[in-house]
This record gives C-alpha cells, structure tokens and sequence, in this order.
C-alpha cells in the first residue's frame, strides 16, 4: 500500500495504520474478534463487509460505527469488545 | 442535539452509485434533469466496479475498476451531483414527488432531499445461509472477502484462505485475489466439475469465452486446492475460526458427513451461496415485491421498458429488481434514468431507444439467467444445522427459537419476527431473512408467502440527533439549515 | 400447527393479551375454549405494546381495580418463574413547570389516601432513582408500583397457561360472521370453517366494533394511531424507570410520553402531542411513523437524556389501539344471549389484561371471576353498553 500510515488508539494502544483503509480492516488484522453478540456474549467479527449486517460495530471517538464503512483517520480512538456495541 | 442538515432539490434523485445508479444519474442529467446521486460508500462505483484502496495497485487497472471510473466520470461530466457517504435512512411521498433523507459520514451529518423523481439502484448483498460455526469470527462473505482485497489489498486474517459456497460469483472474487497476487488455499465449489455443461451454457454466447476462459486461469493462479462437488459443513474454532470442516455432496446437494474433511489452520472462510436484492428503500416506499428464487429471492418489480415500478415517479434498477450482474444493471439503469428524466421534463422518451433499449435488456437477462440456472443457489441451509444454531445474529435468536414460533403458529415472516425477536435488530433481517424464509418452507409456507421484512423508519440504524436534523428540515420548514433550502 | 374445532364451550375473537388471558381465565374454570386470531398471536397491538402496568395517575375511581390488574401479573410472574421479563422499576412522571407541581402533588396525596406508595420527588430525588435524565426537571411523582414485561414473552406465556389448561389457540384464522340461533350467539364462520359455540367473547381491540356489528350490535370503539421508536441497544441502566409526563395544570394537554428501557437493552419512547384519529379501517393496513412524531419523540427523550443524543435509532412501529369516548374499556355481556366484550384498550390493555379476563369469567359462566367488592365497580365500569343506555335515554 502506499498510502500514508496513521497512529490511532485502539483499545488504549497505539497501532499504526494507513490511512483511509477501512477500519474493520485494520482491526481485524489486529483480533478477528471485534464485539460480543448481546446474550450469548459470543465473540463477533466483520461479516457482510459492506454495511448492512453490524457485526462490526465498534466504538469510534465515542460514538458506534460500523467499522467496514468507517475510514482510518490520524487519532481515532477505538474501543472493541466489551460494551463496543 | 444541535445538528443542522441540509436540505437540497433536485429533478430525479438516484440511490446507489454502483453500475445501475451511476448509468441512470447520466443518463437522466444528459437529458436535461437536474440530478443528485447519494451513495453509502467512500467512492463510487458500488461492489462490482469498487475503486481499489490502492489507485496505483495492480486491482486499478482492473477492467470492473476502470468501469466504475469512467461511469462516474460520464456522470459527473453530464452534471451529475456525485454525493459519497451518504446512506439514505428514510424515503416518503410528498405530494406527486419524494422526500429522502439520508445520514452523512456514518451520522455525523444528515441531509434531506425534495425530489420528484426516484431511482432506487441499491444494489445487492449475500445472501447468507447458516451453517455450523458460521457467527465464528473469520468466517465472513465471499463478497466482503473481495471488498477488503480491493481496499486494502489483501485479507487481514492470518492463516489459509478458504473460498466456498457456489455460483459464478466465486470465481470472479478469486479472480480478484489472483489480480491482487494473493493466494487462496482451498476452493470449495458445491456443484461438482460439468466441463460439458459448461460449454454448453456458454456456447450461444461467445463474447462471454474469454472472460470465462479468464475466470478460471485465475482460479489457477490463486494456487487454491479445488473441492468441487464439496459443501462446508462446518466452521470451528473457539473465539475465532480454526478449522473448517468439508464433506462431498450428493446429487441434491445433500454433504455426506462420514467423508467429512477436516482443513486446520484456517484464518478466514469466505463463503458465498448468491446475493439478495437490497429492497429497504422500495419496500419503504410501498412498491410492489415480487418473490423469485433465480432473480435471489424478494425483488423490486419495475416494468422492464420504462424501470417503474407499481408507484408513479419511483424507478428501480440494477440488482434491486432482481439478481443478474454488471450488465442488466447497466441497461436497466439507462432506461430508469431516461424514464425519470422525461416524466420530470415533461417529455416522453425516444420510443425508438427505449425499444432497444429493453431488448438488450432482456438479452442480458437471459444470460443471467442461465448462470443462476448453472449454478442454483440453494434455498436452504446446506447442512442440516443443530437446534441450537443461532439463526438471528442480531439477537441470538436460535433454529430452535424459531422452530418453537412455527410450531405455536407462526406462519409469515412478521410472526416469527413478533415471537422470536428474529429481525428486530441492527440488520432488520437483511442476514437472517433466507433462512428464517427456509424455516418456514420446512413447515409448508413458500418464500411468496412469507413474505418479506418491510423496512420502516429508519432503514439504516442513524444517530438519533442525524434523524431529527434531517426530517425537522422538511417537516418544520422555519429549521435552520446549513445549506440552501 | 392446530386445526380447527367444529365446536367449543366458547369461542375468543382476538389473540392479543386480552383474548389469550380471556382463554385461559375460562379454561381454568374447566371449559375448553377455543382462542381466534385473524393473523398471528399479538401480533397487532399486543406485540407493539409497551406493556406498562400500574395504577400512577390513570384515574382514583379504576384504582382498586388496577391495583388489582397489577397484583395479578405479579402472582404471575412469581407463579411461573417470571419467564416474561417483568419488573417493577416503578415510574417517575417529571414535572416541568412550577404550575404542574400542584397537579402532582395533588394525585400523589389523593393515591396516598388509598393506600398507594407514591411520593412527590425533587428534582436530585428523582435523579438519584435515574441517574442519566439530566433534563430541566422541577420535580418528578414516584410510583414504586409501575412495572413492565416483556409484551411478547407476557403473550407467550399466557398463551402456553391457556393451552395447558385445556383451550386450543388457533391463528391465521379470521373470523368471517357470527352464528346466531334462536335469539343467542350459536358460534362463529371463519375463513377456514364454522365452530358452533355457546358462548363468544370479543377481544379484538380496534376490530372489535367490526365484529360486534356483525350482531347488529353498535360499540364505539374507533381505533386511534399510536407509534413507538426504539433506539439501538444501550447499556443496562441507561434507563431504569418507566418515565411519563406529569398532568398538566389547568386541563394543558401535556400530550403522552413513555420511555422505559428493555431487557434487550433497547430504549423504546414515544411522546404524542396530538393523538391522531384515523378513520375506520386505518387498522388494516401497514403505517409509517409521521415524521413530527418522530421529531418530538426525540426531542423529549433529548430534553430529559441529553447524553443519548448520538445513540442510533434502530425502529420505530405504528400501532393501532382502540379507544372509546371515555377512555374507559367496554366489558361485559353484550344484549345478545352469549355475546361478550372486553375490548377499548386505550391503548393500556397489558396491565389489565389479566383482571379484565376474570371479569369475564363470571360474564360467561356466571359465576368466579374477580373478587365481590371488584366485581361490582368492574360491572359498573366497564358497562360495555353504557353509550347505547345513555342515547336511549
């Protein structure tokens, strides 16, 4: 890629990514596993890739996105697991 | 709950800027009409003609991308409003026209739309159909499989890549990983190897044998280990995907669990059994649905000379009225645009044009439509699945929940809905309507009269401070805005 | 799936709360009554309720009555290991204007004399029973007592009580005419066959009307578009109350506003300024939430949590209740020898459900049903041909 790479807060940590790139893409890299489903509290990740399942919202500067459609900007905090979505 | 939306006119407003949405939005401009085209994604060109992350790598220069660009690029240039990252979230009749409203960059902005036509080209998604395993983390769409290669030019799990399922679709997205140089580890095609039939399908239409022949030089190249006439019978692993299970299947399609195969160290199943319409917004608005297992289930009816559908104004296009790829979705997009551009104007449309217009339509079509007879997409869950599967992912709404609705009586889609929360979540039964459609064919209700999820407000889950800028513009016409009114 | 009886002791027009409640009531008495629904079991109002039940401000004369309707879907729950999500979080009414302060107070010491836990809150009172409304609250009445259930898993249940006590519930089964034989009901056609009956009961909400004209019987039962939002899943403890405007003083309509959260963590509100009467037949098609609905719902909800501001919308539904000129239901016997009513919910139908079906019980079989001093107020309360008396007279 040769897009220009960012920092963005994940989960408390810094992870370097570049810019513009879906951010499902960026998390996943990081854990497949990117929420819990509401009552079986069993690990969800990415599935549709294009907007229209949720399974990949997560928690981007306090507000919940999906993050297939949401690209990567310098700074964003992310929060996954746990009371993401 | 301070923000404010903007709130834009045009003559004809088309939803999606995928092949169908961009041909329409010319077309209508170049006739004289003032358009918008409001699209949920970062660039247009909608899931096949997708602009790469990566304008310099080698998907770039793809035919699919180089489509998309140049569509756009004739869409912008006859005057076309392109709108990027706008998702419409609701859609009502306001006297002989319509009013959108539509969530800007993931809700942090709204925008209402007057308009006195609409073309809805929403284009289309998978169709998914549930299997053992299949809410593992990893396990994901073969469609979004070629989204994140085309944005970010590789798939971001570690470990083997299986791509599974069936139809033509499979081995287009392998294409994409060979164009992008990337490997796929198995290929699990359910319909066994027809070399015969094949050639048969594609002999009366020659200009499809290179593509064709191309296709599976690409295959080739992903270097992938191909099980043909093989199902995924499972998918397993802990918190993630492990390991996927395939078995053989028989002549109608049933796996035959004792050669099951086991296939360990796997990091990302990509699995894909068709596509389904996206129907929110004609549903929304009241058109007539149609139900048709070879078009992908619930469709749009639009008439095929003119793209309208049963309410005056409202044109459909592309996958929307039915599944049936790049090419039907290009021609149906001319004639809705044409049509809307001449009801908005006044005029009515070359006869002569539409004429052959609907011809190559229905050309097209036929071609679609011996595909997805070579490659049916099978109805129901391929594997018998354990009571205990989850069905609804949204709710965690399991076969057995859904069974026990049936059995008390639930006879439609709505009821299972109401007994079991199945549907009621994010996705509005987008994920779970085929199978909760074959759960109920299990009981002796066809898909037809199941019916199908209407969407209501809003179409899409949308900030509630997005939702109440947006609708406040039009519906309390003294709302300070933040654009021209 | 079940078939259809040619016969039963009674027939129930009407698979909501009320009808399923009503079958069980009467199968409990050792009759095999058969439950009707035209399409799927609370599937109309019921399914699209928020199920609150209390006594709060509806009204002192129904008090007992509702304290009663109340009491039983506690026993309920209690009895069957609470599969229906009920749970009394109680309800806090804000008050906004220093006028309204007096009308709270008011119901709350008039609710007091009949022995109610309710109190007069300030507005840190209130906050500390509901941490995030942080709206310009003056104040706030607390009724310890509200509850809510799930409305479907409370239909569900009920549903499986009326079966296991001998009814037979049968759906997607609409009832085409009532069967009259010699001056009394003999049974109903239906679109999938006749069942002859001595006894029918209508509980088919804003159809009911329809259905009783099919004896020749007038009740002004209109139906009356209700709707709801829902957010997407929050957090448990977003919300822990069932939240509702307090009267307005000197008779301002301060319009209707409930917002509870789920179990599924979803927040369901609604505030109406303006009830919207639609015309007859309105009930039979599918509705879109009008959009100043929508924008005052949100408003509300913003007013009181501004902190939820930028959580999604994930729903919204339209319901039709039905609704008589005093807000009162009509139950009881119809003047037709076994002809029976409980239907013009107000769009409150839940929380008395359960009493409203013992009601019944003694209608239809003459004997049972609610306690003797319950009785009497539910007869004269509920009289369902109270209208039809008056413009005779």
């Amino acid at each position: 890629m040769s897009a220009e790479t960012v920092l963005i807060r994940l989960n408390g940590r810094e992870v370097s990514a570049p810019v513009g790139q879906p951010l499902a893409q960026v998390l996943t890299a990081v854990d497949p596993a990117l929420r819990f489903s509401p009552k079986d509290k069993a690990p969800r990740g990415m599935f549709c890739g294009m907007g229209l399942c949720f399974e990949c919202m997560v928690e981007v500067d306090g507000l919940r996105r999906r993050s297939c459609l949401t690209p990567v900007s310098a700074g964003m905090v992310v929060r996954t697991g746990e009371g993401a979505a | 709950m301070t923000m404010a939306a903007d709130l834009l006119s045009c003559d004809v407003a088309v939803i999606g800027a995928g092949p169908a949405g961009l041909a329409a939005a010319k077309e209508a401009a170049a006739a004289g009409a003032d358009v918008l085209c409001l699209d949920l994604y970062d660039r247009p060109g909608g899931q096949y003609a997708m602009q790469p992350g990566d304008p310099s790598g080698p998907l770039a220069a793809s035919e699919a991308a180089r489509l998309g660009r140049d569509l756009a690029e004739a869409a912008r240039a006859a005057g076309v409003r392109l709108l990027s990252r706008a998702e419409l979230f609701w859609a009502a009749p306001e006297g002989e026209g319509f009013l959108l409203y539509a969530a800007l960059d993931g809700g942090a902005g709204a925008l209402a739309v007057r308009a006195r036509a609409v073309v809805v080209a929403a284009g289309a998604m998978e169709r998914p159909l549930p299997f053992p395993g299949w809410t593992l983390p990893g396990v994901i769409g073969a469609g979004a499989a070629q989204r994140l290669v085309k944005s970010g030019g590789a798939l971001p799990f570690g470990g083997k890549v299986v791509l599974a399922g069936t139809g033509a679709f499979l081995m287009a997205v392998a294409s994409t990983f060979a164009k992008a140089g990337r490997r796929i580890d198995h290929f699990v095609e359910r319909q066994p190897l027809r070399p015969l039939s094949s050639l048969t399908m594609l002999a009366p239409w020659p200009s499809r044998w290179s593509a064709a022949a191309g296709l599976l030089a690409d295959l080739r190249r992903t270097g992938a280990q191909q099980h043909h006439g093989h199902a995924v019978t499972r998918a397993l692993g802990r918190d993630r995907l492990e390991a996927v299970e395939i078995a053989p299947v028989d002549a109608l399609g049933r796996p035959d669990l004792s050669r099951a195969e086991r296939i360990g160290g796997v990091g990302a199943l990509c699995i894909g059994y068709g596509f389904q319409p996206v129907i929110d917004a004609t549903t929304a608005l009241g058109a007539d649905h149609a139900h048709n297992p070879a078009l992908g289930g619930w469709h749009c009816l639009a008439r095929p000379d003119s793209g309208e559908t049963s309410r005056p104004g409202l044109y459909a296009a592309g996958e929307t009225c039915g599944i049936g790829g790049m090419r039907p979705a290009l021609v149906s997009g001319r004639i809705a645009g044409l049509s809307a551009a001449a009801r908005v104007l006044g005029r009515t449309p070359d006869p002569g044009l539409m004429r052959s217009l609907a011809a190559e339509l229905a050309k097209a079509r036929r071609f679609a439509v011996s595909l997805a007879a070579h490659w049916p997409a099978p109805e129901a869950p391929p594997v018998p699945l354990p009571e205990a599967e989850v069905i609804c992912r949204c709710e965690d709404v399991r076969l057995s929940d859904i069974r026990a609705a049936v059995q008390a009586g639930a006879a439609e889609t709505f009821a299972v809905k109401m007994w079991t929360r199945a549907g009621m979540g994010p996705c509005q039964g987008r994920v779970c309507g085929a199978a909760l459609a074959a759960a109920l064919a299990e009981a002796g209700v066809p898909p037809g009269q199941a019916g199908y999820n209407r969407a209501h407000l809003p179409l899409r889950p949308v900030p509630m401070n997005a939702v109440h800028a947006a609708l406040a513009r039009t519906a309390r016409p003294d709302t300070p805005g933040t654009g021209p009114a | 799936m079940t078939d259809l009886p040619h016969s039963a002791d009674a027939v129930v027009v009407g698979g909501g709360i009320l009808g399923a409640a009503t079958a069980r009531a009467l199968a409990r008495t050792g009759m095999k009554p058969l439950l009707l629904e035209a399409r799927a079991f609370g599937g109309a109002v019921t399914g699209a309720s928020l199920a609150a039940i209390g006594t709060h401000m509806h009204g002192i004369e129904e008090y007992p009555l509702l304290r009663h309707a109340g009491q039983l879907w506690s026993d309920l729950a209690e009895a069957t290991g609470n599969p229906f999500e009920y749970n009394r979080q109680g309800k806090l009414c804000y008050i906004l204007h220093p006028e309204d302060r007096a009308v709270g107070a008011d119901w709350v010491a008039r609710e007091q004399a009949l022995g109610a836990e309710v109190a007069l809150l300030t507005p840190e009172e209130a906050r500390e029973r509901e941490p995030l409304m942080t709206g310009p609250l003056i104040g706030a009445t607390w009724a310890p007592d509200t509850a809510t259930v799930n409305p479907f898993l409370g239909l569900r249940t009920v549903l499986r009580l009326a079966r296991e006590a001998g009814a037979t519930a049968v759906a997607n089964t609409p009832v085409t005419a009532l069967r009259i034989d010699g001056g009394r009901i003999a049974g109903v056609e239906t679109s999938c066959g006749a069942v002859s009956a001595p006894h029918v009961v209508l509980t088919g909400g804003p159809w009911t009307a329809r259905l009783a004209a099919m004896a020749g019987i007038v009740l002004p039962i209109r139906p009356r578009q209700a709707q709801c939002l829902a957010s997407m899943r929050q957090p448990p403890g977003t919300i822990r109350r069932v939240i509702s405007a307090c009267e307005r003083a000197g008779g301002v309509d301060s319009g209707y506003t409930q917002i509870q959260q789920a179990a599924s963590g979803q927040v369901l509100f609604n505030t109406v300024t303006a009830p919207f009467d639609p015309p007859e037949g309105a009930q039979d098609h599918i509705h879109e939430v009008p959009p100043g609905f929508v924008l005052e719902s949100i408003e509300t909800l913003l007013m009181l949590f501004p902190s939820l501001a930028a959580q999604p919308l994930l729903r919204s539904w339209v319901r039709f209740e039905g609704v008589t000129p005093d807000s009162r239901f009509l139950a009881g016997s119809l003047p037709l020898p076994g002809l029976h009513v409980a239907a013009g919910d107000n769009g409150s139908g839940y929380c008395r459900a359960l009493m409203l079906a013992d009601h019944l019980v003694a209608a239809v079989t003459g004997a049972g049903g609610l306690p003797e001093d319950l009785a009497a107020l539910a007869a004269r309360f509920y009289a369902p041909m109270r209208f039809a008396q008056r413009d005779a007279a």
